[in-house]
């Protein structure tokens, strides 16, 4: 019995949900979107701490984010995939387990546009905050952070999708996502192999054609705003 | 109790460094390697194609290059290697279908295939950027000077547009050489599929993780090492610097 054409674009949108674990694009996005938050409240930190006065702190921080930023995110996955439950001592859902990994990564590099962002600001700055008497972390919330925001707003949605895009990589340890559910199917069915790859390949492209979309309009109209 | 775990695992590099497990890593540092260098050399050359196809006077040639680059931009380099080894082979009419699909390296050739084009889209966007850097005024001034087209790409926009783009080209070849382990996927022999294939016999996961680690990380400094040493002593114009080195004494 073949699925007809309704039910299989279902699949490959949310993949066995209301029955199973869901999957399809809808884990995709939703991977995406919370690693970059959770990578982006880190990846702040990592940040801070790379270009903090401290050298102990700031040199373990680079070490860090240098290493992570070396490996491919396969290894990364990898390492969480095997290390964390030799610490734990059992293993971890997957699920999990690609949350943190995928977190660390975006964490890494979000990271260092953050750290982007803060060099380009021009010490005057703190200075002037700081002798108005505010403390370093107001200074941060309400004089810097909103510049730096402002001006890596591009930087951020170039991360968001290439973070989509890396996602892919999950259904190595074995997540059903969008990548998972083309392979299936086209073993499955060998009929449907060029259909289920081209439908896999036109939906990540839409997601990352209207992300990158509004990534240009975001700038031009930053452009004009620094004009 | 946490430390006590990391503790009772007992490392055993003596297994892994030998045999047939010593093979499997040695190659696949070998393939890994050859891997990262052909597949960033062809996105470079396909990436020069592209700028000029996007410079193309042609609406037709530009909109084709535009298309391109999307398309590579916007699909995970993972899709497009099982696209390249799944798909294509597909594409083709009987004999060369076979021919394709018995071909033992056919997963090489696809994940070359996959990795280079997939970076193409990019590295055309750098050079691009580059090119456009240069500022037009240059060009025409040349122009009225009476240098012929050649001589205006070759001495007045390359060296330019070389500086200017080199950096974010370098990160993008980093970029793609840490993209060479998605050729996993399609079961082609590198270190990352040795780390696997080890972990699943021996169960000795975490040793042949270290060792792939230790792979990357040396690849990328030694490439990003080169690649600094290259912008030093070719690519910065040592002119430039002692003036603004001027103007920073004067301020």
């Amino acid at each position: 019995m073949l699925p007809d054409i309704p039910s299989l674009i279902k699949m490959f949108l949310i993949g066995p949900f209301p029955k199973g674990p869901l999957g399809g694009l809808a884990i995709n996005i939703f991977l995406a979107v919370i690693t970059m938050a959770s990578g982006f409240i880190l990846g702040l930190f990592l940040a801070l701490g790379r270009i903090s006065k401290n050298i102990v702190i700031s040199r373990i921080v680079t070490c860090v984010i240098e290493i992570t930023r070396a490996l491919p995110l396969l290894l990364i996955v990898f390492w969480f995939y095997f290390f964390i439950p030799l610490l734990a001592g059992r293993p971890l859902p997957i699920l999990l387990s690609a949350y943190l990994s995928l977190t660390f990564y975006s964490a890494a590099n979000q990271a260092e546009i953050f750290r982007g962002g803060l060099m380009n600001i021009s010490k005057g700055q703190w200075q002037v905050a700081s002798s108005t008497g505010l403390s370093y972390y107001q200074c941060m919330i309400y004089i810097i952070l909103p510049q730096v925001l402002r001006m890596m707003l591009p930087s951020f949605v170039g991360f968001l999708i290439s973070l989509f895009k890396d996602t892919s990589v999950i259904y190595i340890i074995g997540i059903i996502d969008l990548t998972q559910i083309g392979i299936m199917l086209s073993q499955r069915e060998p009929d449907k192999l060029i259909f289920s790859y081209i439908l896999v390949a036109i939906l990540y492209f839409i997601f990352c054609f209207i992300l990158s979309f509004f990534a240009k309009r975001w700038e031009a109209k930053q452009l004009k705003w620094f004009k | 109790m946490i430390m006590g775990s990391i503790i009772n695992y007992e490392f055993d590099w003596q297994k892994i460094l030998s045999g047939q497990y010593l093979e499997w890593i040695l190659q696949g540092f070998q393939i890994s390697l050859s891997l990262m260098l052909l597949s960033s050399l062809i996105a470079v050359v396909l990436g020069v194609l592209l700028t000029f196809g996007q410079l193309s006077k042609h609406r037709v040639i530009r909109f084709i290059s535009s298309l391109y680059i999307e398309l590579c931009r916007n699909i995970p380099t993972l899709i497009w290697l099982l696209f390249f080894y799944y798909v294509f082979p597909e594409l083709f009419s009987e004999p060369v279908k076979t021919m394709l699909n018995t071909n033992p390296s056919l997963n090489y050739w696809a994940s070359i295939a996959g990795l280079s084009i997939s970076s193409s889209g990019y590295i055309g966007e750098i050079i691009r950027g580059g090119i456009s850097g240069v500022s037009r005024e240059q060009v025409s001034a040349a122009h009225t000077l009476g240098h012929s087209q050649w001589e205006i790409w070759k001495y007045i926009i390359w060296p330019q547009a070389i500086r200017i783009c080199f950096p974010p080209l370098v990160s993008r070849i980093i970029h793609n050489m840490k993209n060479s382990s998605l050729a996993l996927a399609l079961s082609v022999h590198e270190i990352v599929w040795a780390t696997q294939q080890i972990e699943s016999i021996t169960f000795r996961g975490i040793e042949a993780t270290i060792i792939a680690t230790l792979f990357f990380l040396s690849i990328n400094y030694v490439f990003s090492r080169l690649a600094l040493l290259v912008e030093k002593s070719f690519l910065t114009d040592k002119k430039l610097i002692n003036k603004t080195e001027k103007v920073k004494d004067v301020a």
